[in-house]
């Protein structure tokens, strides 16, 4: 596992968990859709890699999965957040608001730098 | 936290591997359908739709390798899955595993056996709280060379200087006669002084500890029971505290129990201990033991010191008892094993030869299955698996296989230890307390992870490199493939080969002294001899000499009976007293450097009872008595040690340390009897005629009571137990034995010692007989193509058998010629559990050569006939 994916997988986690905390259990293939529509098309998600991130969401205890069945009568898993997923958010969107503060710091015409 | 959860749910993931497979698949055919459904809708034909689902999902294969790769942890799962595949070829080969696996439990279990009798005897701490405060003090003199008992007013004032020690205790065994109604029997016991127990920091469980007035006149008709004791003796009513015991015809005031795990180390079997009175003992007079307790924080060398600087003060204080007389301070866990110590050591090293041997033989089997399988191997490497991916694989098999070689070895070594527990002559202290415990356990497995490494590993590196190109050509190279592993195999049965002899040699020399030591004239007739002990309640020498006249008469009168003597001890290894004797030629003689010779005391039909021949002289008389002219009778050895080369009749030795002893003339000369049957020869032995000795107020009036009988002496203990009766009706007799008993006794040990090396060896004959047997049927097997070829062409089946017999027998010479010499250096280790042979006796060492030769040959013959029976045609086909 190099750094990249390191990177992505974190951001990709982070994805998921806001996507759930917005609706109600959603499907993998929900997931992918709704992360793909909220970055306005800009981010081509690989469905494929989706599922060893909601895997390794829910063996760490931030999701909880469960059959059921979607509207048009098809079978399917669904992904809900847990109580420790809902904290793990919080927390993962303060730590990113942060570091994108700090990066805009640095990226802005500042003042220091003169 | 977190990571932790996961791991969890990752090894979970182990298990349950085809639901969790289904699960997955059932997800991505339902993102599948739900994105088709989707693409459906936006125009897509089927195909079109099906195709974009899976281009944007990344390939359904590759998304389970990743997401499988998540769900657990591939290493572990590799190795679950190579144990499973070891599993298998285990199962697959139900021959090759069980031969493997019974060698490897067989070399665990007899090591875990022994191990856990070392450990509980030699190495686990005494089962006292602050075990390594404990010691035994002992007494030296010049004229010994290991410690020697301690005499009471030395003990005495040991106790009185002695600064370093938190106590100091004295300590006697005793039999005691105890009287359960009007039934009288033998109890072991000891006396001991009143802080014994503070010793050992022990108190009882009832009642109360001895107090310190009681090791005095008046007071010390106390005693101290064992749990167990009081338990089956007395059926464990706890009312027995304050009760009384009859013991030794004195009324005994039991005031304590002793709690259910006691047990005095050095003498395990004691059951009553009594206050020890030291009031009438005499200085010269050695005959007990002392143990203490170090203050906590004193060193060995700081007790040592200041014992040395008490025995010196001693010395100058006491010349004519205590000069060059010293003290020596020994860890008690040291002492308790020194008995036994060496032999344990012998048989670990026994033991380890074993699993040596094992092991060589699990390798051997290993490189031939490595062969067996080289097409399996050469097939992986083909499809892309690497050398290290192979020899994981067999490093995984032999774990496997030494761990089910350990389960085993575990359960063998547990009822090898039963079996030692039964079998054992009782010459093992702290045996109740060996057992299988933690040590042991971590011994066992590690000696199964060496032996693993040791017979996995050679075979592991060699099976996984397989070059595939011989593999092709495998078929049409059949006769020279293979060679070079066959000298591994061939050397590691060579190693087999001289590690038997070793053990064989070993046993042989054991085997032999055995016979030596049975077929051993011990001076004296020792059938039909009725032996035992009596110990009266008397304190006057005139009472003494009465009852035992008494006794001697009533005995003789039995009908049967054709003599009865009486004598202070019964060889072999009675209690014997020993001292310094000084000649009329050299009067002047310093005590401390004169040479050691046994007092026997005797009545004077004793050499006639024993049926020992009288050399020179006469035998005493009933005229020698009190008052008389002191008569001595010297045994062979005594007289031919202090009176070279000339007629000792006639001549006058002085016995004793006391200056004032008086000069005893020597009446006769007897031939040798054994005492100590195994440990030493002939001991020079002065019989004093018992009238002539007694005093009054000797520390007890015991005596051994020897009947020579006219039939199985057995049959005669009725008649003396009612006759005994009648001169006394609470004496009773103190382990009563035939004299082949006692014979019996003192072999035991060396029976044993005997029976487990021989077993020891017996086990590395048979392992090395079935490594040798595979060797050479693989050798046959490997051949065959060229033996049909040779038979073709003409050779005789004679021949043929002389090639194959011929290659195993010099495998066995090379063997026996490595084995001999090492066993040459090895076997003079166990010199002192030899007797009457040289450690390179060369008899035995013949013997176990041709004896390992001879079975070389018979593991031969079967691959021999094979070969023979070769049928060329069928050989020539076989391409």
């Amino acid at each position: 596992m190099g750094e990249r994916a390191e990177v992505w997988q974190g951001t990709l986690a982070l994805m998921v968990l806001k996507t759930l905390q917005a609706l109600r259990p959603l499907h993998g293939y929900g997931i992918a859709r709704r992360i793909e529509q909220t970055s306005g098309d800009l981010l081509a998600v690989n469905y494929g890699t989706l599922y060893p991130a909601l895997l390794k969401l829910e063996q760490e205890g931030y999701v909880s999965s469960e059959w059921g069945t979607s509207d048009n009568h098809r079978k399917a898993k669904y992904y809900k957040l847990t109580r420790a997923g809902r904290k793990q958010l919080e927390k993962e969107t303060r730590e990113w608001e942060q570091t994108t503060e700090i990066l805009a710091r640095f990226l802005a015409p500042g003042k220091e730098s003169a | 936290m977190r990571q932790l959860r996961a791991l969890f749910f990752r090894l979970a993931a182990l298990f349950r591997k085809a639901q969790r497979d289904r699960d997955l698949a059932a997800e991505m055919e339902s993102h599948l359908q739900l994105h088709i459904e989707d693409n459906l809708r936006a125009g897509m034909t089927h195909a079109e739709a099906r195709r974009q689902a899976l281009i944007k999902l990344g390939g359904i294969e590759q998304t389970k390798e990743i997401y499988r790769d998540r769900r657990s942890l591939p290493f572990f799962e590799t190795m679950l899955q190579d144990f499973r595949y070891g599993a298998r070829m285990l199962r697959k080969n139900p021959g090759f595993t069980c031969v493997a696996v019974l060698t490897l439990a067989l070399g665990i279990g007899v090591n875990t056996a022994i191990f856990s009798i070392v450990n509980g005897v030699l190495l686990q701490p005494l089962p006292y709280p602050r075990p390594e405060q404990l010691v035994v003090v002992a007494r030296t003199a010049p004229r010994f060379d290991h410690p020697v008992p301690v005499s009471g007013p030395n003990f005495l004032d040991w106790r009185a200087r002695a600064r370093q020690f938190q106590f100091l205790a004295g300590f006697d065994g005793r039999g005691f006669t105890v009287m359960f109604g009007n039934e009288p029997e033998n109890i072991l016991g000891a006396a001991v002084s009143p802080n014994f127990l503070s010793v050992l920091e022990v108190a009882p469980i009832l009642g109360r500890d001895f107090l310190e007035p009681e090791e005095h006149t008046g007071n010390d008709r106390v005693a101290l029971i064992t749990h167990s004791f009081w338990k089956k003796r007395l059926g464990g009513d706890p009312g027995w505290v304050g009760r009384t015991l009859t013991i030794n015809n004195q009324p005994f005031t039991v005031v304590g129990v002793l709690p259910h795990d006691f047990r005095y180390v050095m003498m395990g079997d004691a059951q009553i201990f009594i206050p020890l009175n030291l009031e009438t003992t005499l200085r010269g007079e050695n005959f007990m033991s002392v143990i203490g307790r170090v203050k906590e924080g004193v060193s060995l060398r700081q007790a040592q010191s200041e014992m040395d600087s008490i025995a010196r003060a001693l010395e100058k204080e006491y010349p004519a008892d205590d000069a060059e007389q010293g003290a020596i301070v020994i860890p008690m866990l040291t002492r308790v094993g020194h008995r036994i110590r060496e032999a344990l050591l012998i048989m670990l090293a026994a033991v380890g030869l074993v699993l040596l041997i094992a092991c060589a033989n699990v390798g051997n089997l290993l490189l031939a299955q490595g062969v067996r399988r080289r097409g399996e191997i050469a097939v992986r490497s083909a499809l892309g698996a690497g050398a290290g991916r192979l020899l994981r694989q067999y490093v995984t098999e032999s774990v496997l296989l030494g761990f089910l070689g350990c389960a085993l070895g575990l359960l063998a070594g547990h009822f090898g230890l039963q079996a030692f527990r039964v079998f054992s002559p009782g010459n093992v202290p702290r045996l109740e307390e060996v057992q299988i415990n933690l040590p042991v356990l971590l011994f066992s497995l590690g000696i199964s992870l060496v032996a693993t490494i040791l017979f996995g590993l050679v075979p592991a590196s060699r099976n996984s490199r397989v070059n595939l190109a011989d593999c092709l050509k495998e078929g049409s190279a059949r006769a020279t493939s293979g060679a070079d592993r066959g000298l591994v195999r061939q050397s590691l049965v060579v190693a087999e080969i001289a590690l038997s002899l070793v053990l064989l040699a070993g046993a042989g020399l054991a085997v032999r002294s055995f016979i030596k030591l049975l077929s051993a004239d011990p001076g004296y007739d020792s059938r039909n001899l009725l032996t035992f002990y009596l110990s009266p309640p008397i304190r006057k020498a005139a009472q003494a000499e009465d009852f035992y006249r008494r006794v001697l008469k009533r005995m003789s009168a039995i009908p049967g009976v054709h003599s009865v003597a009486m004598s202070h001890s019964i060889p072999p290894g009675g209690e014997e007293v020993d001292g310094p004797v000084i000649t009329s030629e050299h009067p002047d003689m310093d005590p401390n450097h004169a040479p050691d010779i046994v007092y026997n005391p005797i009545s004077p039909n004793y050499f006639r009872t024993m049926r020992l021949p009288l050399l020179a002289g006469r035998e005493f008389s009933n005229a020698d008595v009190h008052g008389a002219s002191p008569a001595v009778i010297l045994n062979e050895a005594a007289a031919r040690s202090l009176f070279p080369g000339e007629n000792a009749v006639g001549l006058r030795v002085k016995l004793g340390a006391d200056n004032l002893a008086a000069w005893w003339t020597i009446v006769g000369v007897v031939a040798d009897e054994r005492y100590f049957g195994w440990d030493s020869d002939r001991s020079p032995t002065a019989y004093l005629p018992v009238s002539q000795i007694l005093q009054d107020n000797m520390p007890d009036y015991d005596a051994a009571i020897i009947l020579r009988t006219n039939s199985e002496p057995f049959s005669f203990l009725p008649a003396v137990r009612s006759t005994m009766t009648s001169i006394d009706n609470h004496m009773g007799l103190l382990g009563p034995e035939t004299m082949e008993q006692r014979l019996g006794h003192t072999f035991a040990p060396h029976r044993f010692n005997m029976a487990l090396l021989t077993a020891f060896a017996s086990l590395a004959l048979l392992l090395a007989a079935v490594g040798i047997y595979g060797v050479m049927a693989q050798f046959v097997a490997q051949r065959t193509h060229e033996i049909g070829i040779r038979m073709a062409l003409g050779a005789r089946p004679i021949e043929v058998v002389r090639l194959v017999l011929g290659q195993g027998v010099r495998l066995a010479l090379l063997g026996l010629a490595i084995g001999i010499a090492v066993a040459a250096a090895a076997t003079r280790l166990i010199r002192s559990l030899l007797y009457g042979v040289t450690a390179s006796d060369p008899l035995t060492f013949v013997f176990v050569a041709t004896l390992l030769i001879c079975v070389v040959l018979l593991a031969c013959l079967v691959p021999a006939r094979r070969a023979m029976r070769v049928d060329p045609m069928v050989a020539l086909r076989h391409e």
